[in-house]
């Protein structure tokens, strides 16, 4: 008797947890394309998946580290790349990778950004910007536009603030890789999180992403098929423009691409340079 | 390496103790009293080839230890009050995905800002109730020098064992006195290592936990793929809104230290055999005690000392025997009577006097000895 | 024939290739789990080729999943694998898909358009 042959799976469901399908996203959520993206990445790198750590924070962007079938971890609010420093520099043969979300890591984990940033520590931080705070209901957040309704800015209200440019605050803290895509342009930005994995240094992507059930809602932007379709239209590729003049407007132009590709001095290799000079 | 023989302050000591007990990450951020442990370690680490950094706050430094712990490295920081009450989140989070990991308080007058250069004893019930939720955690409570060194190794130890955080409270008085201190040779330490996984990866389950409640540990990076979050999860690491789950995951975290108390705890019975009066002190106000204790017997009165080497879990077993033998309990403590409400609970109705100094000088030997034949008195 | 290709076409700026291209063949199938679709409708929108449409029954979950409207149509470009945010289409290689569909070796609510149109043309021709 033949052996019935294997079951028939995405190609990338290997890296996946099978028994945690579906996932938990709503239906046009950016947050499950990310998490596709980021196996093809470790896969056309052809990493060892099991020295690959995922660590993530709280959020719904944060629920990725638990999609994936390596060591993964899920932190605290806003310490995903606190965290991650840790595992880093105790095992600098790991690949950390960072998947978070637009609050958790630029406001509770503002701090830790941008120290990360300056350190220089080999990572890649992928952070998904869908400009609001989604798992909470939706709440502004640090990169929510001004004048935006949220539930913490209602109608007639709107956000009194004002967002932060990532890309320009990454990059501006000393990130050796920036990049920013959309989701909807899939294949770019796969590539860039492959070249961020790949390259020593921290690298920090962030895909602009869409939550229709919080933000689109509240802002009247649409459904996820609407909002995935203006990002294609609003997007304008300007690779290599420096980051303070990545713009980001949603409704009108987000500029796309990879902003930042330098080198400078990686962390862990400083500490081991450090090491060897003194070890008795 | 062999045996050292070093005078120096208690600070020192315990990061050489850390040192001896294998620690290879310290994540700190200075804070006085407990700079000199963090000054310490970014020389020492570097030469046994483990990793020294400094963060930019104490968030960032309990949470990189709780990464570096999860890689499989013996990994600690040292802080004071205040950074303990910015740590505290993540010692839920420690606590709730079973890290090792050990945290050194070197408590100081508070609260908030307090007297940063002044030894007090205010932290005690903020080390197990300080996070939210039902949890605990081991504390111990040096007294000298040497223990500062002894009982590092010890939490490490325990830390290891059990998969919980240990928390080592010293105040800064214990913290910054200079005193002799022998560190013993490497071989005669005992050490141990946290129980790893074995087994096929596909049927490892990561919060199994075995015969002592302690479950095996995957690491980050080896063949185990594992989900570990801070919400409450199954067997599997999966986090679920069920309340069976719920019930028995914080039985199991609470009895995993509870049930197992009795190996954790650690006394000194000082002059206790035939005392009448009983002195309930650790750190600073135990060495006064101590003195008090002498000299009261010298005077003819019955008195002894049970000094805790351990506050969590607490000795209230202990405590309910020493109630049993004598007549009168009192409690000094460098804090407003922390635990002195652990003891009223566990020593009722023997009648239990409170000397609370929430100050930077200890209960000094005559103000001890002065209470002592007080009650003698009664 | 040659020479009838080269009659048909107008002189246009554009050089054609003398030797015309071999037909393409698709060496993927597409693959639809229909279980696990959520019906955001991203890979209908984004499909170049307009393959894709929504079915009229729903799911176990109450979402109307997709299938391919054209499956003739598709070019085997992948967006439709990568833009979905459930992994719930993909393409597969031929020989693999063929074995584990006529095996049964797929999972409940699995699709695959292309095999079903041929079993229905079998089913037609057989009539």
């Amino acid at each position: 008797m033949t052996t019935a042959p294997p079951i028939l799976k995405h190609p990338m469901m290997k890296y996946i947890r099978e028994d945690r399908l579906p996932w938990i996203y709503c239906p046009g959520c950016s947050v499950g394309i990310v998490t596709q993206m980021v196996t093809r990445a470790i896969d056309s790198l052809g990493l060892d998946f099991s020295k690959v750590v995922v660590i993530s924070g709280i959020g719904c962007t944060g629920r990725t580290s638990g999609y994936f079938k390596t060591g993964t971890f899920h932190t605290t609010h806003g310490r995903a790349i606190a965290f991650a420093e840790g595992v880093k520099i105790a095992n600098p043969k790991l690949e950390v990778i960072v998947i978070s979300g637009d609050g958790d890591l630029a406001a509770i984990g503002g701090n830790h950004l941008i120290h990360a940033c300056r350190r220089n520590i080999d990572m890649t931080i992928i952070c998904l910007n869908n400009n609001i705070y989604g798992m909470t209901g939706g709440q502004f957040g640090p990169t929510t536009e001004h004048g935006r309704f949220s539930q913490t800015s209602p109608r007639p209200i709107g956000n009194p603030e004002h967002p932060f440019n990532l890309v320009q605050l990454a990059a501006s803290s000393g990130a050796t890789f920036v990049a920013r895509w959309t989701a909807t342009q899939a294949r770019r930005a796969t590539a860039s999180i492959e070249k961020g994995i790949a390259k020593k240094g921290l690298s920090f992507i962030e895909v602009v992403g869409a939550c229709p059930t919080a933000y689109g809602r509240m802002n009247r932007l649409g459904d996820g098929l609407d909002m995935h379709r203006h990002f294609l239209k609003v997007a304008e590729i300007q690779n290599g423009l420096p980051p303070h003049e990545a713009e980001f407007d949603y409704d009108r132009r987000i500029v796309c691409g990879e902003f930042v590709n330098i080198e400078k001095d990686e962390y862990t290799a400083v500490l081991k340079q450090m090491k060897e000079k003194l070890r008795k | 390496m062999p045996e050292r023989i070093m005078f120096t302050m208690g600070d020192i000591a315990s990061a050489e103790g850390a040192l001896s007990a294998g620690c290879k990450y310290f994540g700190g951020y200075p804070i006085t009293p407990a700079t000199e442990i963090a000054e310490w370690m970014a020389l020492r680490m570097p030469e046994v080839g483990g990793s020294f950094v400094q963060y930019e706050d104490e968030i960032a430094s309990i949470t990189s230890v709780v990464g570096a712990s999860w890689t499989g490295v013996k990994s600690m920081t040292a802080t004071s009050g205040p950074g303990v009450s910015l740590m505290l989140e993540t010692i839920g989070l420690a606590v709730m995905t079973e890290t090792p990991l050990v945290l050194v308080n070197i408590m100081r007058g508070g609260p908030s800002t307090g007297q940063p250069t002044r030894g007090q004893q205010g932290d005690i019930m903020q080390a197990k109730w300080g996070s939210h939720g039902d949890y605990q955690i081991i504390a111990l409570t040096p007294a000298s020098v040497q223990e500062m060194f002894d009982q590092t190794v010890q939490a490490f130890n325990l830390s290891e064992r059990y998969r919980v955080p240990v928390f080592v409270l010293a105040d800064e008085t214990v913290g910054h006195m200079r005193e002799r201190l022998v560190i013993p040779d490497e071989k005669d330490l005992k050490l141990e290592y946290r129980k790893l996984a074995t087994g096929d990866p596909a049927d490892f389950l990561p919060f199994k936990p075995d015969e002592d409640l302690v479950p095996p540990m995957a690491l980050l990076g080896s063949k185990y793929q594992f989900y570990a979050t801070g919400l409450t999860h199954d067997e599997r690491g999966y986090p679920t809104d069920k309340e069976d789950v719920q019930l028995e995951l914080v039985a199991r975290l609470n009895n995993k230290i509870l049930r197992n108390a009795d190996k954790i705890i650690d006394l000194e019975r000082f002059m206790l055999d035939d005392a009448e009066i009983a002195v309930v002190a650790y750190g600073t106000p135990s060495r006064s005690a101590r003195k008090a204790i002498k000299e009261a017997r010298e005077a003819g009165i019955k008195a002894g000392m049970l000094r805790l080497k351990t506050v969590w879990p607490f000795p209230e077993d202990a405590l309910a025997d020493l109630a049993s033998e004598v007549k009168h309990i009192i409690v000094a403590e460098q804090n407003f009577g922390q635990v002195y409400h652990m003891v009223r609970a566990a020593a009722a109705p023997t009648p239990i006097h409170l000397m609370a100094k929430p100050a930077g000088m200890p209960q000094l030997p005559h103000e001890i000895l002065d209470k002592i034949k007080e009650i003698d008195s009664l | 024939m040659l020479l009838d290709s080269m009659e048909n076409t107008t002189m246009s700026a554009v050089r054609k290739p003398i030797t015309p291209k071999p037909p393409q063949t698709r060496n993927k199938v597409l693959v639809i789990l229909q279980e696990q679709c959520k019906q955001c409708g991203l890979c209908i929108e984004f499909c170049p080729k307009n393959v894709l449409c929504m079915t009229d029954t729903y799911n176990r979950k109450g979402y109307y999943p997709v299938t391919a409207c054209d499956i003739d149509a598709c070019v085997n470009c992948e967006f439709c694998e990568r833009i979905c945010p459930d992994m719930a289409i993909f393409l597969a290689e031929r020989g693999e898909a063929k074995k584990a569909y006529d095996t049964g070796s797929i999972e409940e609510g699995t699709v695959i358009p292309e095999f079903d149109q041929e079993a229905a043309k079998k089913k037609e021709a057989t009539k």
